[in-house]
This record gives structure tokens, C-alpha cells and sequence, in this order.
């Protein structure tokens, strides 16, 4: 008896969160796979296409699927840190098939020699050239992300990537350099000189 | 008056040095006035201010030369009476020793003040125009950062100001700007107290200053001793143990009130306002005496200076004439400092201005500074944590910091670090950890911005994506439209040719016309000609068959022509000029049905009163018009099955690309199928154009013989039926062109990703070749056809200078028209042997880097200078081309003949015409020749490197490089006229 109803408790208990779990499963079902969200806003939307895939979010869908995340060089270091983070695999150095990390660069049109052939327009993935047939066209610089890809097809080659230079805003303090450069940095910004004149409080 | 408060302890902090004696002892003194000023707009944290002046304006002393740009900024004035001779980008005192727009003065000696704003009774006057006076005087925090100060004063409703803190401090070693104000003009800091009060309403005010300067202590209370009047609430001058940071706005606040500023938080959240003695006394004379800030008191110290001491110093001051003036030695200046040793940063040279927020130049000597010891390996003594004025854990941070895990770094409240340096002062092993904390700040904040900055990029990516596949879409259902009314276009015209072969048999199996009316409306109308009248010439009846045929087959293609351009115009896909063509067509179209049917009318009116039956001629016409109809019938579906096996093909084709399944090679024979496929489309195509031909021939045979009448049924019929040819010329011809380009477009694809030998690229460069010949050979078919439908309007309308009235425009149009397609065509050919040779070089240059045999590369060399010399050639006919399109576009379309006539003075008027065009053209031409001879230079200097002979492509460069003068001449010509 005692053994029939531990049976039937038990039994009864399975269905119980069986239904409950069955009815989660529909009520807060996830369309979608999140994590290529997730991937997708940690990658740097250049849309340069140097990994290989056509954009920012068929690299995200094929690195959940399984892809490498050292495809990234205008993300670089530091994203594949997150994107390792994100995903708990181990950081891999930067795949140099896809290309280096460089320094951030914007387009620049040189604007005399424009032909007005509409050709960087199309290629451009961010809709950052402003310009019309057989008129001069120029970058909006603050939407460029520097991808490269509107180099290739002007005719006249009037397109150079210039790397943006810091200004006052943008400026940051660069990482202190090892010991041996240090005795070297003449113009070091550090003052800790009066060492040995005081002490800890 | 001023009792003693409960004062609180910071965590850690360090004792320096404080080496202050070496300034204090002077009186503050008057800096010399310079020759030029330095006025860099941004001197404040915040947005850059906006210039109000321009170079040449002469500006008074005190006059605002530019205005605060957004909440967070300041203005900036004047700080004295002079010219402004330039605005410019100089170096900025900045740790980043960046440059910055300055404007510089040239000052005349002359002090000459401009008008002052003075509230003399502020205690009735609104606190928000106190604000506006506080910031149109360009007041910014005096202590270090330079923080607009009515910004800070500018306090939320819901956060009321209970303690207003006055920050005398004065921590850093060496600074003694602040200490020599306290001393000499206490007065002044104490109205600028009451100012602010009178602003901020607060309950109590203290004044912090450290125990090491008691005579400023001293000075203080006596001067709030006798300013009952001045301040309303209580206000206690605070003096409290020397200890650096102590100055530190979060930690003054700590000692004097005991709370502390909470993580991310703002003094104002505790009800707290803190403001520098300095900042304080700059209020005080703007609002009292109108004078916004142009001058400060800056402390300059240090051995390299003999006489070191304050001086009361104009913003803008050269570091230079600062430092002359107290007697610099050069050869023992080691560091020159901006701010204190602890918190401030090293300067490059002394070429700088004093700004607003240097309160004291440190020239030290290599004695006083010598280079920092290297830095060792963190030991872990936990040194650092004990010093930090904050509570961090410096050593955590230096490791978060180091490895760049900027996350865990912010984890760690890095944000709360206030760079004072008193972890790095007290490391035993000299790591520079306020370094680190820098950079990862920054480190971070760029990390922000980025990503900012990507969410931007992604949401414009994607609205364009949206957009594409919008336009997509739209194209789609044009192309459905345009297909759906072709279909039904063409259901009407075989609605229409049955009819009328109808309405022919009926003529020919009986005279019996009382049937025939019956059933069709024309029919009818012809019985009743028939019956009403007579048929005057030999064969009236056939001829008004024949004619009602013509008509009907005129208004066929009129009926057609009108839908398609119809539905074009709706969809909206046309370019105006190709509309205006269209219309044209439809026009031409028309007239020639209007012709038809009013010579078939005639016909019939002339046949009136006979009876007779039809005439043999008459049957034979019919029967002949009959028999051409199957077998017209059967090449159009064989044709249009030919056709769509190949659309089918190529679909298919493409499918398969997009999905990346096919290899290089697959792709090449399935694209060889497809080209067959065309092939086969366009022999079927011929055949049913030759069976098209040979029918409107047979009616122009049959009909030649009869009257006159009749030649307009030849012209409609001729018109008609090469339309239709040239139409399915110009589909084939840019199918042609189309399966070209893709093939193109594959080999690129392929080629770029790399995964193509040289002899497999070869192999489809010369397929591409292929279709290009197929493209050509197709072009050329019908611009033949075009000429054809000249002519043969010409040899139909020979007879009558009726039709030939009809035809003749439809005759003149194509002909500039081919000109121009030629000139069109020869750029498309030109451009694309210009790619050819390119994609020559790229294989070149592929090979080389690939390391090939020597052959292959020389193989390919050659191949390369072949596509150019192509290239140049193609380009020298389009040019020529170009011109004749040019010349003809410019004679004047009404008088054609002019031009055979006149040739000379049409050349004459080229020259006159349209200037802005040409000079266009040759911009276009110059930039051209420059890209050409810059890429050559490039490979040029790219060989160079290589170390390979670069006898032949230096020439190579020379004459590119002329070719880009000869242009850049002409352009400059053509310029000059234009704007002459």
C-alpha cells in the first residue's frame, strides 16, 4: 500500500511539472537564437565583410553556428576578448588571413577630382557617401566605419582612408610603456619625484 | 564668529614635500603685458566656445571674442586691448601636447577697457541673471579641472544647497596661487561668498584651508568678521591638517561634513556646493566690477627660476615671457610643469599659453625631478590601498588595467579614481599605476564611444538593407506588370490577327456579304461599302482588305505601343528623355493607323456604285497573308520557347552561384550552356525575324503593283514588323551584354577569392571574351536592323512622298541615335578593357607574389600590355566617337542638312558651344589620366621595392604623366574660358 502510493505521488508530481514545463516551454518560447544578438553587438558594424561573410550579423549567425571569432580586424583584440568572454571559449590571437588590426580610419573623398559616378554610393554599407550622378560626392565622416569598401570601385581613385586623428575630446592616455622604454621616455608625464621626502600617512 | 567644527579623517593620503616657501614670500605681482596673446577657444571642460571675432578686428579689453557653445561651455574674452592677427591651430597645454584652434592678439599697451556690466546690488538681483553674468564672464573653476562654474551652480530644484564649501586647500606641493589670494585679497572671497550665497541659499559655509597656511587663515576671519552684511548665514573658516589630497573635492567634503560622495554621484546629491577660493574671488570681480576672466594668478616655482613668486598673469600669456620674466635658466630647467608635481602634467616646450586653469608653471631642475626609477615587478606590499584617498585597491586595478580587462577594472570602481598619485608616490616598486588608471579610462571611454558608434553603424545598415529590399520589391512588381500587360497585349493582337484573317476568308469563300456583317463591326461597314458602292479600280474589293489588314494592324501596334508606355509611365520607370522617345513612338504609331484607316476609307468611298466580286490578285493576297500567319505563328513560339529555356537556364545559373554550390568549373559550363541556350534563342529569333521579313515583302510585292493607296499598307507593315525585329535585337543585344557582365562578375568574384589558377583564369577570361563578341556581334545586329528599318522605309516609300512623310522621322531619328549607342557602346567596350586590363595586372601581380615560373609571369606580362594596348585603342576610337556624338548633338537638329552642307562652320560652332560641358568632360578626362599615371607611379615605385627593372614602366609613367598634363592643360583652358 505505502509503496502504491509513494508510486502514485511520485507519478502524480512528474505529471504535474511535466505540464507545467510543457506549458513553459510554449508560453515563453524564444524565437530566435539570442545569442547571435548578443555576438552581433559585441562585433564593431563596419560591415567591411573582412571575415569573410557578407556583414556583421551573418558573422554573429556563423559564429554561433560554430565559426571561428578571430575573423574580426576591425574589432580586434578586444573584441575577440568579449566575444570569448561571451561565449566561454578561450581568446584566440587575431586570424591575419582576415587582415591586422589598424588604427581607426575614415573615408575621404578628394572632392575635385570626383567624377560623380555614384559607384562608392552603392558599395557603401552605411549610406555614408552623400551625393548624386555627375555630382561631386563626399563622406559623412561621423558615419563612417571605415570599412574600405568604397575604395575598390572609384574609377578615378579619388578615395583615400585617412586615420582619424585624436583631438582634445578623443585623446586618452596611452598604456605606460615596459621598464626599459620607461628610463628611456625623457617626456614622461609621471611626477612622482619626490620620493624619499615623505612618507605614507 | 568663526568657531571651531568637527572636522573627519580621509582614508590614506601622503605627505610630500610641500616645498611652498620657495613662492610665498613675494607679494603677487603684475606679469608683464606680452606682445601677443595666446587664447586657445577650449580652456574649460565642455564644448569648445564659438569665435565672435574674426582676424583684423581690433578688440577692446574685457570684450567677448567668443561665446559659450552648448550648456557646458564657456565664453572667452579678451585680456586686453588689441588685434587680432590670427586664428589658427597651435599646440594647447594639454598632456596630449595636441593642437587646438587659438586666437592670437596683438596687443597695443593701451588697456583699453571695453564697457563694463556691473551689478552693484546683486542681493536684489535674480539669481538667474547673476547665472547668465556669471557665465557670459567665462568663469570656470580656477582649481584644476575648469569646469564651467554657473553650470555647477546651476542646482536641480529638488536638491537644496544646505553647505556651500569653499575649497582653500590648496594640497599639491610647490602651488602657492591660492594661498597668496587667501593673504592678499580675503575681501574679495568673501563678497564672492555672499554672491554665491545670495545664489545658492545655503544654510552655512565653510571655508577649508590647510594648517599650513594660517596667515591666510588669519586674513579670512578677520575679513568675515567685518562683512556682517555681506553674509547672511553662518560661515567658519576651517582649518585642517595638513595631508595630501586634502584639496580633493571628495575628500575636502569628507573632512569638513564627514559624508561622502556617492559612486557616480555629484556633491549637490548631499546638498553640498564646493568651489575654489580662486573661482570665488573671479565671481566676486564680475559681478562687482565687470571684469570677466582674462586674468589669473598663476604661482611660478621651481629651481630652474631665480625669482619665483605670483604674479597676477592675462590668460593667454606666452610660458616663455612668464618664465623670462623670472629669470629662467635654461641649461638648468630638466622639466617644465604645468600644475603641481602630483597631479599636474609635463610640458614640451614653452611655447604654450597660460590658460585658465594654470595655477602654477613648475620649472625644475634634473636635481629637483630626476627621471622616475624604472619600474619593478608589484612586490604586493598593499601599499598602494593604504594611501588611496578613495578606498580603491590600486594594486587590483594595475592588473585589470594591464591586461586590458577593462570590464573587471570598472567593477572595481575605477571610475572613483581621482588620479591624485598617491599610490604610485608611495610604490615601493615605482609602477606608474595613475598611468595605468589613465589609460584605462580612456581605455573605456573610447570603448564606449565605439560602441556607440557601432549601434549607429548597425541601425544604418540595417534601414539600408530595408531599403534595398524595398526597391527590390517595387522592381519586382514593375516587371510583374510590364509582363502582365505584355501577355495581354499580345492575347489582343491575336485576337485582332484572327479577326482579320477571319474577315479574309470571308472574302474569300463567298461574296455572300450579308454574313460578314453580322459578325464583325468592320466587317460590316465594308459590306456595306460594298453594297452601297462600287469598287473603282481593278481590284477595289482585295484592296480594302488589304487595307483594312494594314489598318488593323496598324492600330495593333499603336494599341501596343500606347499600353506599354503606358504602364511604363505609371510605374514611373522611365527617365523623361526615354519618355519622350517612347512617346514619340506612340505618336509615329499612331499617325500610321490614322493613315491606314483614312486611305482605307478612301478606298472605300472610291468604291462605291461597284459590285463586283473579289479578283484573283485579290485572293492571292489574302491567301499568301493567310499561309505567312502559321508559319509566322510557329517560329514566334518556337522563339519564345528558345527563350525561355535560356531565361531558365540562366536563372537556374544564377540560382546556383548565389548559393555558392557550383565550383569554378561547373559555373563555366553551365554558363557555356546558357550562351548555347542564347544562341539557339537567337537562331529562332532570325528565323522568325527572316519569316517577319519575307512576309511583309509579300504584301509589299502584292501590293506594290496596285495604286497608291496601298504603299501605305507596305509602310505600316514595314514599320511594324522591323520594330519588332529591332525590339528582339535590343533584348537580345542586352541579354548579350547581361550574360557578359555576369560572366564578368563571376570571374572577379572568383579571382578575388583566389581560388582560380592562372591558366583557369585565362581560360574564363577568354569566355568572358566570348560573350563579349557575342555581345558585340549582337549589337551590331541591331544597329543593322535599325539601319535596315531605314531602309527599307525608304524603298517602301519611294513611291509616295505621302508615306514617305510618315517614315522620314521615324528614318531620321535612329540615325544620330546609332552615333550616339556606338559612342555608348564603344565606352562600355572601352571600360571594359580597361578592366580587362586590369584584372591582367591583378593577375600579373597575384603571380608574382605567388612566386611563378618565370614564363608564366612574362605569359601574362604580355597578356597585360595586349588589354592595354586595347584599352588605349578602344579609348582613342571612343574619343573620337565622342566627339562626333558631340558635334552631331550640337548641330542644330532642325537643319540636318546644314551639316553635309557646311562642315566647316559646324566645326567653328563645336568650339562655341556649350563651354561648361566641355570643361566638364575634360575634368572628368584630367582626373582620369591622373588616376592612370598615379597607378602607374605606384606600380613603378611597388617594382622598385621589388628591386626589378623599371626602365620600361618608368617611360610608361612619363608618358602617362604628359598625357595627365596635356589633360590637366585643356582642363585648365576650358576652365579658364568657362570662367573667363
Amino acid at each position: 500500500m505505502t509503496l502504491l502510493t509513494a508510486i502514485l505521488a511520485l507519478v502524480g508530481l512528474a505529471l504535474i511539472f511535466g505540464a507545467i514545463l510543457g506549458f513553459a516551454s510554449i508560453r515563453y518560447k524564444v524565437e530566435g537564437n539570442p545569442i547571435v544578438d548578443q555576438i552581433d553587438a559585441l562585433l564593431p558594424q563596419t560591415q567591411c565583410g573582412q571575415c569573410s561573410y557578407p556583414g556583421c550579423k551573418p558573422y554573429a549567425e556563423a559564429i554561433a553556428n560554430g565559426e571561428k571569432i578571430n575573423k574580426c580586424p576591425p574589432g580586434g583584440e578586444s573584441t575577440i576578448n568579449a566575444l570569448a568572454d561571451l561565449l566561454g571559449v578561450e581568446p584566440e590571437p587575431l586570424d591575419a588571413e582576415h587582415g591586422e588590426e589598424s588604427v581607426t580610419k575614415v573615408a575621404v573623398i578628394r572632392e575635385d577630382e570626383c567624377i560623380g559616378c555614384t559607384k562608392c554610393i552603392q558599395a557603401c554599407p552605411v549610406d555614408a557617401i552623400l551625393g548624386a550622378a555627375k555630382q561631386m560626392h563626399t563622406v559623412i565622416a561621423s558615419e563612417c566605419t571605415g570599412c574600405d569598401l568604397c575604395v575598390e570601385p572609384c574609377p578615378v581613385d579619388c578615395i583615400d582612408m585617412v586615420p582619424v586623428a585624436p583631438t582634445v575630446q578623443t585623446w586618452s592616455w596611452e598604456q605606460p610603456v615596459t621598464p626599459a622604454e620607461l628610463v628611456q621616455a625623457k617626456n614622461d608625464n609621471l611626477i612622482i619625484t619626490d620620493k624619499g621626502r615623505g612618507e605614507a600617512a | 564668529m568663526s568657531q571651531a567644527i568637527k572636522l573627519w579623517d580621509i582614508h590614506g593620503g601622503i605627505h610630500p614635500a610641500e616645498n611652498k616657501e620657495q613662492s610665498s614670500q613675494k607679494p603677487i605681482r603684475q606679469a608683464a603685458l606680452p606682445k601677443k596673446l595666446y587664447l586657445p577657444l577650449q580652456q574649460h571642460i565642455g564644448s569648445p566656445s564659438e569665435l565672435s571675432v574674426k582676424v583684423g578686428d581690433h578688440v577692446l579689453k574685457g570684450q567677448r571674442i567668443a561665446e559659450a557653445n552648448g550648456f557646458i561651455s564657456a565664453s572667452l574674452h579678451a585680456p586686453t586691448s588689441g588685434t587680432v592677427v590670427a586664428i589658427e591651430n597651435r599646440a594647447i597645454p594639454h598632456p596630449s601636447g595636441l593642437s587646438a584652434e587659438t586666437l592670437i592678439i596683438e596687443t597695443d599697451g593701451e588697456e583699453t577697457w571695453c564697457e563694463r556690466e556691473i551689478i552693484e546690488d546683486y542681493r536684489h538681483t535674480d539669481s538667474r541673471v547673476l547665472l547668465d553674468h556669471i557665465r557670459n564672464h567665462g568663469i570656470t573653476g580656477m582649481g584644476g579641472a575648469g569646469f564651467p562654474t554657473s553650470v555647477k551652480l546651476t542646482s536641480k530644484d529638488d536638491d537644496h544647497i544646505d553647505t556651500l564649501i569653499i575649497n582653500g586647500a590648496e594640497c599639491e606641493p610647490y602651488i602657492t596661487a591660492d594661498h597668496l589670494l587667501m593673504r592678499e585679497r580675503a575681501d574679495q572671497i568673501i563678497e564672492g561668498i555672499g554672491i554665491l550665497g545670495h545664489i545658492l541659499k545655503p544654510r552655512r559655509c565653510i571655508i577649508g584651508v590647510e594648517d599650513n597656511k594660517m596667515d591666510a587663515v588669519e586674513a579670512l576671519k578677520a575679513s568675515v568678521a567685518s562683512h556682517p552684511k555681506t553674509l547672511p548665514f553662518e560661515v567658519v573658516v576651517a582649518a585642517i591638517p595638513t595631508k595630501y589630497p586634502s584639496g580633493g573635492e571628495k575628500q575636502l567634503i569628507q573632512i569638513l561634513t564627514g559624508k561622502e560622495v556617492p559612486h557616480g554621484g555629484i556633491p549637490a546629491d548631499l546638498g553640498i556646493v564646493c568651489q575654489n577660493v580662486g573661482t570665488v574671488a573671479a565671481v566676486a570681480k564680475a559681478i562687482l566690477e565687470g571684469e570677466p576672466l582674462i586674468s589669473r594668478i598663476t604661482t611660478v616655482t621651481g629651481n630652474a627660476v631665480a625669482d619665483k613668486g605670483n604674479f597676477e598673469t592675462l590668460i593667454g600669456t606666452p610660458i616663455a615671457d612668464l618664465l623670462y620674466q623670472c629669470a629662467l635658466d635654461e641649461d638648468d630647467l630638466h622639466r617644465l610643469i604645468m600644475g603641481g608635481p602630483m597631479m599636474g602634467f609635463a610640458l614640451q616646450t614653452t611655447d604654450l599659453p597660460v590658460i585658465k586653469t594654470t595655477n602654477c608653471i613648475l620649472a625644475a631642475t634634473e636635481a629637483e625631478f630626476p627621471n622616475p626609477a624604472t619600474a619593478q615587478d608589484c612586490i604586493r606590499c598593499g601599499m598602494c590601498a593604504e594611501a588611496c584617498p578613495a578606498e580603491l585597491l590600486p594594486q587590483q586595478l594595475y592588473w585589470f588595467s594591464r591586461s586590458k580587462e577593462f570590464e573587471k577594472a570598472k567593477h572595481f570602481n575605477l571610475f572613483d579614481c581621482i588620479e591624485c598619485g598617491a599610490c604610485s608616490f608611495v610604490c615601493p616598486s615605482h609602477i606608474p599605476l595613475v598611468q595605468y588608471f589613465r589609460f584605462a579610462k580612456g581605455g573605456i571611454r573610447a570603448e564606449e564611444q565605439a560602441h556607440i558608434k557601432s549601434d549607429r553603424a548597425k541601425m544604418r545598415f540595417e534601414a539600408r538593407q530595408e531599403r534595398l529590399a524595398k526597391e527590390e520589391a517595387e522592381k519586382e512588381a514593375r516587371r510583374q506588370a510590364r509582363a502582365e500587360a505584355a501577355a495581354k497585349a499580345k492575347a489582343e493582337k491575336e485576337k485582332a490577327a484572327a479577326q482579320s484573317a477571319e474577315s479574309n476568308e470571308d472574302s474569300i469563300t463567298s461574296t455572300d456579304n450579308a454574313e460578314a456583317d453580322k459578325k464583325a463591326a468592320i466587317a460590316a461597314a465594308v459590306a456595306r461599302a460594298k453594297t452601297k458602292k462600287g469598287v473603282e479600280a481593278s481590284a477595289p474589293a482585295a484592296d480594302l482588305k488589304a487595307l483594312k489588314v494594314a489598318s488593323s494592324q496598324a492600330r495593333a501596334a499603336y494599341l501596343k505601343a500606347q499600353r506599354t508606355f503606358d504602364a511604363a509611365k505609371e510605374a514611373g520607370e522611365l527617365t523623361p528623355e526615354q519618355m519622350t522617345e517612347q512617346e514619340a513612338e506612340v505618336v509615329k504609331l499612331k499617325a500610321a493607323y490614322d493613315k491606314a484607316k483614312a486611305d482605307m476609307d478612301a478606298a472605300r468611298s472610291g468604291g462605291s456604285g461597284t459590285t463586283s466580286a473579289p479578283s484573283a490578285p485579290s485572293v492571292d493576297n489574302g491567301s499568301q497573308t493567310a499561309d505567312s500567319g502559321p508559319d509566322l505563328k510557329a517560329l514566334k513560339v518556337a522563339s519564345s520557347q528558345a527563350r525561355a529555356a535560356h531565361l531558365k537556364a540562366q536563372r537556374a545559373l544564377d540560382a546556383a552561384k548565389e548559393a555558392g554550390e557550383l565550383s569554378a568549373e561547373e559555373a563555366s559550363i553551365q554558363e557555356a550552356e546558357v550562351a548555347k541556350l542564347l544562341a539557339t534563342y537567337e537562331a529562332a529569333k532570325k528565323a522568325l525575324d527572316d519569316a517577319k521579313n519575307g512576309v511583309s515583302t509579300t504584301v509589299s510585292n502584292t501590293t506594290t503593283t496596285s495604286n497608291t493607296t496601298a504603299t501605305s499598307n507596305t509602310t505600316a507593315a514595314a514599320n511594324d514588323a522591323p520594330a519588332v525585329d529591332i525590339k528582339a535585337l535590343k533584348v537580345a543585344s542586352s541579354q548579350a551584354r547581361a550574360a557578359h557582365l555576369k560572366a564578368q562578375r563571376a570571374l572577379d568574384a572568383a579571382k578575388e577569392a583566389g581560388e582560380l589558377s592562372a591558366e583557369e583564369t585565362s581560360a574564363q577570361e577568354a569566355d568572358v571574351a566570348k560573350l563579349l563578341a557575342a555581345y558585340e556581334a549582337a549589337k551590331k545586329a541591331l544597329d543593322d536592323a535599325k539601319n535596315g528599318v531605314t531602309q527599307n522605309a525608304d524603298a517602301a516609300n519611294t513611291g509616295t512622298a505621302k508615306a514617305a512623310e510618315i517614315t522620314k522621322p521615324a528614318a531620321e531619328t535612329p540615325a544620330p541615335k546609332t552615333l550616339d549607342q556606338k559612342y555608348k557602346e564603344m565606352k562600355v567596350q572601352a571600360s571594359q578593357a580597361r578592366a580587362a586590363a586590369k584584372q591582367a595586372q591583378k593577375a600579373v601581380d597575384e603571380a608574382k607574389e605567388a612566386n611563378e615560373s618565370a614564363d608564366q609571369i612574362k605569359a601574362l606580362e604580355d597578356a597585360l600590355a595586349t588589354a592595354v594596348q586595347n584599352y588605349e585603342k578602344l579609348n582613342a576610337k571612343k574619343l573620337v566617337l565622342q566627339e562626333k556624338v558631340k558635334l552631331q548633338k550640337e548641330a542644330p537638329a532642325a537643319k540636318p542638312a546644314v551639316s553635309d552642307a557646311e562642315p566647316t562652320k559646324q566645326t567653328t560652332e563645336t568650339e562655341t558651344v556649350d563651354p561648361a560641358q566641355r570643361a566638364k568632360e575634360l575634368k572628368v578626362a584630367a582626373s582620369q589620366a591622373k588616376a592612370a599615371w598615379r597607378k602607374l607611379e605606384r606600380e613603378l615605385a611597388a617594382a622598385q621595392e621589388a628591386g626589378e627593372t623599371t626602365a620600361e614602366l618608368e617611360t610608361k609613367v612619363s608618358d602617362a604623366k604628359a598625357k595627365y598634363d596635356q589633360a590637366n592643360e585643356a582642363k585648365t583652358a576650358a576652365m579658364d574660358a568657362l570662367k573667363g
